[in-house]
């Protein structure tokens, strides 16, 4: 089914897609092309209550290695889909698997000695409004009126 | 609403369609030229800092005998014997290759390149250290009541030292005369003429010599070496260093085994070969203190001095190429590990030193109460006039505040308290262009290098520096893999025999310099005076005369 926007919810929408993108891509270009990136670091200072999993995770060269390869390449293919607007729902579903993950590795509960970033987060941090953001669009896509989703899929 | 979604649907895939379909692609056009001009900028800020050094690189002979590659093929089995294998010992041993079946393999072992080392023989001084070596060895290795014996051995052709340091020298010097190579733990002897004695007779025999100081082998010296050789810190004209600990295990009282006693007791266990243990030092009636927690005595161990500042100065030495200092003054007490009474359960379970104590728990009744006389609060202040630089150790056993090793420039300052950290000084000449167009940033460091702490994943993070350091400027990491750098360090001695080269990575020489740089700090301390160190004529020299009582301790 398509969805039927104003031009400025298209506007919006398509912008938000775009600068998804735009931050996946980077980080996963910087993965990609840095010398020396591993996850096993972040992993093992995972905090919270799945802390033991990660840093089992993170002990693992096998598992580091592969997770070093998902997230490299899998950020870097999502970052690209999301600004063409190609295979929009897969590449939304993915980034918002991504980015629970990366909420559930360092989450601002409280009581949780979470790694400090810049701001001040309780509960809520960026990474779960970026997801919340992904949840958006997959719930008003706009790949199949600007993007290449608009050539491949069907009415 | 209006329908904009603009489907031209008359025919299939027309113009508009893919005007729309394309119309966020421009985006990675941006993407890309933004992408361009960052690394650029990037790659420009990098070269500048690489620039500003202001002296030719190779300039430390210490960063060629780094990453040493083996030159000979040949992978005989090498013999090697163990002569004291307490704690340091089965650590030394475990790094070799050698466990009894009933422990888990060392971590980092898997994916080591085996050594190729067979343990023919094991003296020590305690029957139960003597039992787990040979069990470590699936039963090679064969018992030798004193060292003398164990030298005499054919197939022996190397041998590990991990005796109390009053051992160290004697045992050098026998083995070396033997024709036998030797890793030897620090410090590299207990006395200050010993280190004379053990350099003329390893040098004499030709064999191939390594001092334990194994931390050389950390990764986050090749960078340190590189900032300092690009002389990117300016003039370092002081540095501080320190050891805190804060468990009565860092203060060396470790747990005395129920099983001890020694050959002459008229009853209980003999474990312990007590009259060889005192046989080259002061003699006095067995005390379990005494031979486990010999650290805390005088009579066989060389204090915070020998024991843990070496660490700090050896590597200082290697990452500046300092050699022997001129000067040493030294302070400090037994401030805080005054008195301690060794306790057991009311069952009468013997309780580790840093146990929590359980209701009801009791004195020892087969441990005396420990006094040690040697200190657990220490500072050295070392200087080296000709390169207008001091040296400041400073450590004490009841706090684990971590406060860095700290190279300070007029330039910059480098800090390796967690890895490698370069931060520009706020009134630095050299960097003011890059701090005043925000290159480099006075609260971040320019340079930071990064061993993932205590979980044993090496990596480079970029998340508080501004460039990760890549092989144009520092060394890379060993493919991401967990490191143990005792077995990196005994790999590096065998390599060596191998190949017959003596200049190891903790070589003679080093051991010369650590061994006087010890001693220089503590004879200041014990005889309260400045020691000097005269090079030309190789002699320490005092400001002021101790007197006779003082002066025992230089026997």
């Amino acid at each position: 089914m398509l969805k039927k926007y104003t031009g400025a919810q298209l506007f919006f929408l398509t912008c938000m897609r775009v600068i998804i993108g735009w931050h996946f891509l980077y980080e996963g270009y910087v993965k990609v092309t840095g010398e020396g990136w591993s996850s096993a670091g972040y992993l093992n200072a995972a905090p919270g209550p799945f802390a033991g999993i990660f840093s089992t995770l993170g002990h693992s060269a096998w598992m580091v290695g592969g997770i070093n390869i998902i997230m490299s390449w899998g950020l870097t293919l999502i970052g690209l889909a999301l600004i063409l607007g190609l295979f929009t729902r897969t590449a939304l579903v993915g980034a918002a698997v991504f980015l629970f993950l990366f909420y559930i590795t360092n989450p601002p509960w409280i009581g949780v000695q979470f790694m400090a970033g810049e701001g001040s987060y309780m509960i809520v941090n960026k990474n779960l409004v970026e997801f919340s953001a992904a949840l958006v669009l997959l719930a008003f896509p706009s790949g199949q009126i600007w993007g290449f989703d608009r050539l491949f899929v069907k009415q | 609403m209006a329908d904009n979604t603009g489907r031209d649907n008359r025919s299939g895939v027309g113009r508009r369609d893919f005007l729309k379909a394309a119309a966020t692609t421009p985006v990675l056009g941006a993407f890309g030229l933004s992408l361009y001009k960052k690394e650029a900028l990037d790659r420009a800020s990098r070269e500048e800092v690489l620039q500003l050094g202001n002296r030719p690189s190779g300039t430390n002979p210490n960063i060629t005998k780094r990453n040493y590659k083996r030159a000979a093929s040949a992978n005989d089995t090498i013999n090697i014997g163990i002569i004291g294998c307490g704690g340091r010992g089965k650590s030394l041993m475990r790094s070799a290759g050698f466990w009894p079946p009933d422990e888990e393999a060392p971590r980092g072992h898997e994916g080591q390149e085996k050594l190729n080392l067979k343990l023919t023989a094991v003296c020590d001084l305690f029957q139960p250290s003597v039992d787990w070596a040979i069990k470590a060895s699936g039963g090679t290795a064969k018992f030798y009541p004193t060292y003398q014996e164990l030298l005499e051995q054919s197939d022996v052709d190397a041998v590990v030292i991990a005796t109390s340091d009053h051992y160290h020298a004697p045992v050098a010097i026998a083995a070396a005369n033997a024709g036998k190579h030797v890793y030897v733990e620090k410090c590299m002897t207990k006395k200050f003429e010993e280190a004379f004695q053990v350099r003329e007779a390893v040098k004499k025999a030709g064999i191939v010599f390594q001092l334990g100081h194994q931390n050389r082998n950390s990764d986050r010296y090749d960078s340190a070496m590189e900032v300092i050789d690009k002389g990117m810190l300016g003039e370092v004209t002081l540095i501080q260093c320190y050891t805190n600990r804060n468990s009565r295990n860092g203060a060396w009282v470790y747990d005395i085994p129920k099983e001890h006693g020694p050959k002459s007791a008229p009853s209980g266990p003999r474990n312990v070969d007590w009259d060889q243990y005192v046989s080259n030092t002061v003699q006095r009636p067995y005390d379990p203190n005494r031979f486990f927690r010999w650290r805390c005595f005088w009579d066989y161990g060389t204090g915070l001095s020998g024991d843990l500042l070496t660490h700090e100065l050896d590597v200082i030495n290697m990452v500046m190429n300092l050699g022997i200092p001129t000067t040493a003054v030294a302070s400090g007490g037994i401030y805080y590990h005054k008195e301690y009474t060794t306790l057991m359960t009311a069952n009468g379970d013997p309780l580790d030193s840093d146990d929590p104590v359980p209701q009801g728990a009791l004195p020892r009744p087969d441990v005396p109460v420990m006094r040690r006389d040697v200190p657990d609060v220490f500072q050295v202040t070392y200087e080296w006039p000709d390169r207008n630089l001091t040296v400041v150790y400073n450590a004490t056993l009841s706090s684990e505040h971590e406060r860095g090793q700290i190279y300070l420039g007029s330039e910059a300052t480098m800090d390796l308290t967690n890895g490698v950290d370069v931060f520009a000084d706020p009134q630095s000449q050299r960097y003011a262009e890059l701090i005043k167009s925000g290159k480099a940033r006075l609260n971040e460091p320019m340079i930071s290098y990064r061993t993932v702490a205590g979980k044993g994943i090496e990596a480079i993070t970029s998340a508080t520096s501004q460039w990760t350091i890549s092989k144009g400027l520092l060394y890379t990491l060993r493919e991401g893999r967990l490191v143990d750098i005792t077995y990196l360090h005994i790999k590096n001695w065998i390599d060596h025999i191998r190949d017959n080269n003596t200049n190891t990575m903790c070589n003679i020489d080093d051991g010369f310099q650590e061994a006087i740089t010890a001693h220089m700090g503590t004879y200041a301390f014990r005889l309260g005076t400045r020691v000097r160190w005269d090079a030309e004529n190789q002699q320490i020299k005092f400001d002021s005369q101790p007197s006779e009582s003082a002066q025992q301790v230089l026997v």
